[in-house]
């Protein structure tokens, strides 16, 4: 029975190994010359990246890795501008309603959070991105949550760009200390009536300016990270909707009309009609104070809980048109060079998703809620106010 | 009169392809989705429809804005014409073809309480230290948008009342007016008023529906909680939750019955003023005070529309200016704290590209839409017998959003890429109703028997076209030329909805630069977005005088 010898069964151990390392060593090779054929495939082409086009640095951004990747790849990049990106959320739907399976509009994507998690269920993104990605090995994922996008796992399904940090910028002297609360806040709009205004929910931002009152009102409770039951609402939204019943006759217009986005916010800011701005991005003030933008008698503030962090992402659609290419702008874009120039606040000033050797520190940070309470928000903030 | 000219076959085929790809296609296409997709509908999605946050206020918003925009335009505008001002023609095209848009930008720069009006209060007379909470136009209400559509809708009202009294004896009726005794200006009011009401039908009908349906300039400078109807359509179209889908496609058949009951109202509305007039008359009750100031501050307000409006078109252009070249400039300094070529040297090889796809669009759609209102014209009239104006300004008098969104639908379904040539198809299908409309009373008007004539005398009927009536109502057609190019400009949703930014025209990327809220860069292409057909103007203006001195040598 025994009849197999140890020499015999030595080789065959042997060979095993061998055939695994060979395996291994092909794999790494057929990876590297996938790649180089990506990179073939890729040249000549041109990618439409649908991003948000309301920021004048992103925009500046975009054109600059728009002419690298020009002269190194013969990729032309061209910037969609979209006003919100749920615009290229709702034409891959009806893409996918009326069986379109290829020769899409849209080759890149840059999205985070309830519109990455509707691609995602309706698999309407290129699966394996993350791997593909020959860079992304670079990509900070052990020390900062950038696999999960809102409480939703990224599965590969979309990379890593960017970070961002929910911010105040308000003029000097509004505030006593950098970390703020949500009572300094209505105390503020109390001395100084129509002053404050938030960017009206949906928005991105606004959103998010409703969710970091509600962990500071509601305790920061446990249960803010997890899918929203009917409990957990009954228990922790009131005490935000009395709040903004209080705060609303005290801002801009009264609480009857918003910004749109932040940009408006800081735009306004800027005018001196609101005393205060919000932002994503923990360098934006800067930025906007060295390009003449903003004056320089501002100030950041956070909240005192800590500043709501989460990442943004880049994604390329199923039906994509020029994967190769969009691949290849993706490799670009988390490479250190172009990270280090997004994180420049010369330019944008958002921080890198990979290491690098000069970065900002970031704010005392607080966790994203789960993804569920972002709806919930939403639909009961429009249901009360408008 | 005898017919004129035969009709060609030529003519007759090319009319009635005019027809079939900018009328009767288009609006088929469009019909597609709804009969396709109303079969998914059930209770649970209408109710959850009707359950939506503001709905009825947006609606109420909606109503409130296209009645009294374009009623106020058209009384202000009628009682401007009484002072029956000659040469406002040359006056009226500027106005005219300056878009929607970068009117509203430039306004908002001058009046918002942070515009110019409140810091050269500031600099003067030391007051608004900081600048108004509220006061003159908020950057974002129902109130600046009404404004802006008010003031940019007299214009267009004031050329066609023009036209309309051409073909009313007005100066006969209020000659037996005064020598019944009564005024020059009740004469007006009471005699003429009435006849040109009649003429306006149409013309109020395309403004009350543009009005309903405009969705760019509520997206910059409108309220938005909630906002105005068509924008709440719209944003449902653009979410891309399933229910947004359904919400989008009731909310557009909301918006078509609104557009219905507007029109319908519109048609009242000369019954209305001749039914009080006769009440009037019978009664012979002394018109109530508050009326007669009503209308004697109406006719001074409207005295003053022409300076008031060449300021502020004036100002418009100079804000726009100064904002593409400021570098920092905050409130309440007057003026920037420097100027730089900054945004203009890092835009233009962006905007240079757009400015040529804009130019390209507008010309070829300007000049298509422009010669198929005239074989149009041309047609009907050799037939001499004409088809109801309403049907050919069909494109005008459906809103259009629910029109876009079906081509859009459409093109999804066909699997068809989206392309340069349908967002061109689609400016086409809004050029062609305004170059008809801009042209259809003075072509009508012109006298057909010098066509007759020319034949008479040995020419071919095209050669008679082209050298007798070409010359003759060359003005005009110029005219209509331009103010098509500026409606191709000005399209926001076709441009969006089909380009899929394939297709970018200075229009879109001001509304998505604008969600920036940018100055300088909005400042910079809101003031290219006016440039291009004041440009063609210029140029059109220039085609025509020569022309004029060529025939005055001769």
């Amino acid at each position: 029975m025994f009849n197999c010898s140890l020499p015999s069964a030595f080789k065959r151990a042997l060979a095993a190994l061998l055939l695994m390392g060979s395996a291994v060593v092909v794999q790494a090779e057929s990876a590297a010359e996938d790649w180089s054929d990506v990179v073939q495939e890729a040249r000549g082409r041109t990618v439409f990246f649908y991003a948000w086009g309301g920021s004048g640095s992103v925009n500046q951004y975009l054109r600059w890795a728009g002419r690298h990747l020009n002269r190194q790849y013969g990729i032309s990049l061209r910037h969609v501008k979209v006003s919100d990106i749920a615009e290229a959320v709702h034409r891959l739907r009806s893409d996918q309603a009326a069986g379109r399976e290829q020769g899409g509009a849209i080759d890149l994507l840059w999205i985070n959070g309830e519109n990455f998690h509707a691609l995602k269920e309706s698999k309407l993104l290129e699966p394996d991105l993350l791997n593909a990605i020959p860079n992304h090995v670079h990509l900070l994922t052990d020390e900062v949550p950038l696999l999960t996008d809102f409480g939703v796992p990224v599965e590969g399904f979309e990379v890593p760009w960017g970070m961002g940090q929910f911010n105040i910028i308000a003029r000097e002297g509004s505030f006593a200390s950098p970390a703020i609360t949500p009572e300094q806040l209505l105390a503020y709009a109390e001395q100084n009536p129509g002053r404050l205004s938030y960017p009206k929910p949906p928005d991105f931002i606004g959103t998010t300016f409703l969710k970091s009152l509600l962990q500071a009102l509601a305790d920061n409770d446990e249960r803010l990270y997890r899918e929203p039951s009917r409990s957990a609402e009954r228990d922790l939204l009131p005490v935000l909707w009395d709040y903004l019943d209080q705060l609303h006759p005290l801002l801009w217009e009264k609480g009857r009309a918003f910004p749109q986005d932040s940009a408006q916010q800081l735009q306004w800011l800027a005018d001196g009609q609101l005393h205060a701005a919000f932002s994503f991005n923990p360098q934006e003030m800067d930025s906007k104070v060295r390009n003449g933008r903003l004056p320089e008698t501002v100030r950041r503030h956070y909240f005192a809980q800590g500043a709501i962090t989460n990442s943004h992402y880049l994604a390329v659609p199923r039906n994509a048109s020029h994967k190769a290419a969009a691949k290849v702008v993706i490799n670009f874009l988390i490479s250190r060079s172009a990270q280090a120039r997004k994180a420049d606040s010369r330019y944008w000033g958002d921080p890198a998703v990979v290491r690098l050797d000069e970065a900002e520190a970031l704010l005392p940070t607080a966790q994203e809620l789960h993804a569920g309470w972002q709806e919930r928000l939403e639909d009961h903030w429009l249901a009360r106010y408008q | 009169m005898a017919r004129a000219l035969p009709v060609s076959t030529t003519l007759h085929a090319t009319a009635g392809l005019c027809l079939a790809f900018l009328l009767l296609v288009p609006v088929m296409i469009a019909l597609w989705p709804y009969v396709g997709q109303m079969v998914g509908l059930n209770p649970e999605v209408v109710s959850q429809f009707v359950r939506s946050p503001g709905l009825a206020s947006a609606i109420g918003y909606s109503l409130l804005l296209a009645t009294v925009a374009p009623l106020l335009a058209c009384y202000v505008a009628v009682a401007f014409s009484f002072h029956g001002a000659r040469r406002l023609l040359g006056w009226l095209a500027p106005l005219l073809s300056i878009p929607h848009l970068a009117f509203a930008v430039g306004v908002l720069f001058l009046f918002s309480p942070t515009g110019w009006l409140v810091r050269g209060l500031h600099s003067l007379f030391g007051v608004f230290d900081t600048p108004p909470a509220s006061g003159l136009l908020a950057d974002r209400s129902l109130f600046t948008l009404l404004w802006v559509l008010l003031l940019k809708e007299i214009p267009f009202l004031l050329l066609m009342i023009q036209s309309a009294l051409t073909q009313i004896p007005a100066e006969r009726y209020l000659q037996a007016g005064q020598t019944l005794g009564h005024s020059r200006l009740a004469s007006w009011w009471q005699l003429v008023v009435p006849e040109l009401l009649t003429r306006l039908r149409l013309p109020m009908a395309a403004v009350v529906v543009y009005t309903l349906s405009v969705v760019d300039v509520p997206l910059l400078i409108g309220p938005n909680l909630p906002g105005v109807w068509a924008q709440q359509v719209f944003q449902w179209q653009q979410d891309f939750a399933s229910e947004s889908a359904y919400s989008a496609l009731l909310g557009s058949l909301v918006l078509l019955m609104l557009a219905l009951a507007l029109l319908w109202l519109n048609r009242q509305h000369e019954r209305l003023y001749a039914g009080l007039l006769r009440w009037h008359r019978r009664t012979d009750a002394k018109m109530p005070v508050g009326l007669s100031t009503l209308g004697r501050l109406l006719q001074s307000v409207a005295r003053l529309w022409l300076p008031l409006m060449a300021v502020f078109a004036l100002g418009v252009t100079v804000a726009l200016i100064v904002w593409s070249l400021a570098a920092n400039w905050f409130y309440p300094d007057l003026l920037p704290g420097a100027f730089s070529l900054n945004t203009w040297r890092s835009e233009w090889p962006f905007l240079a590209p757009l400015l040529w796809q804009t130019v390209g669009l507008a010309l070829i759609s300007a000049s298509v839409g422009l010669v198929a209102a005239l074989v149009c014209l041309e047609y009907q009239a050799r037939r001499e017998w004409y088809w109801p104006q309403w049907l050919l300004l069909l494109g005008l008098l459906l809103p259009q959003l629910p029109l876009v969104m079906g081509w859009q639908f459409g093109l999804s379904a066909l699997r068809l890429n989206p392309h340069w040539g349908w967002v061109l198809w689609a400016h086409c299908v809004f050029t062609f109703p305004y170059a008809y409309l801009m042209l259809s009373g003075d072509y009508r008007r012109f006298n057909r028997r010098w066509l007759l004539a020319g034949q008479s005398l040995g020419y071919s009927a095209p050669a008679c076209w082209f050298r007798i009536l070409l010359p003759i109502l060359k003005q005009p057609i110029l005219y209509a030329w331009v103010i098509a190019f500026s409606v191709s400009v000005a399209q926001y949703l076709p441009t969006q909805l089909l380009g899929a930014g394939r297709v970018v025209t200075i229009t879109t990327e001001a509304v998505n630069i604008g969600s920036g809220g940018d100055r300088r860069l909005l400042g910079l292409y809101a003031l290219w977005q006016m440039l291009l057909p004041l440009a063609l103007l210029l140029l059109a203006a220039l085609i025509n005088r020569r022309t004029r001195q060529r025939c005055a040598s001769l």
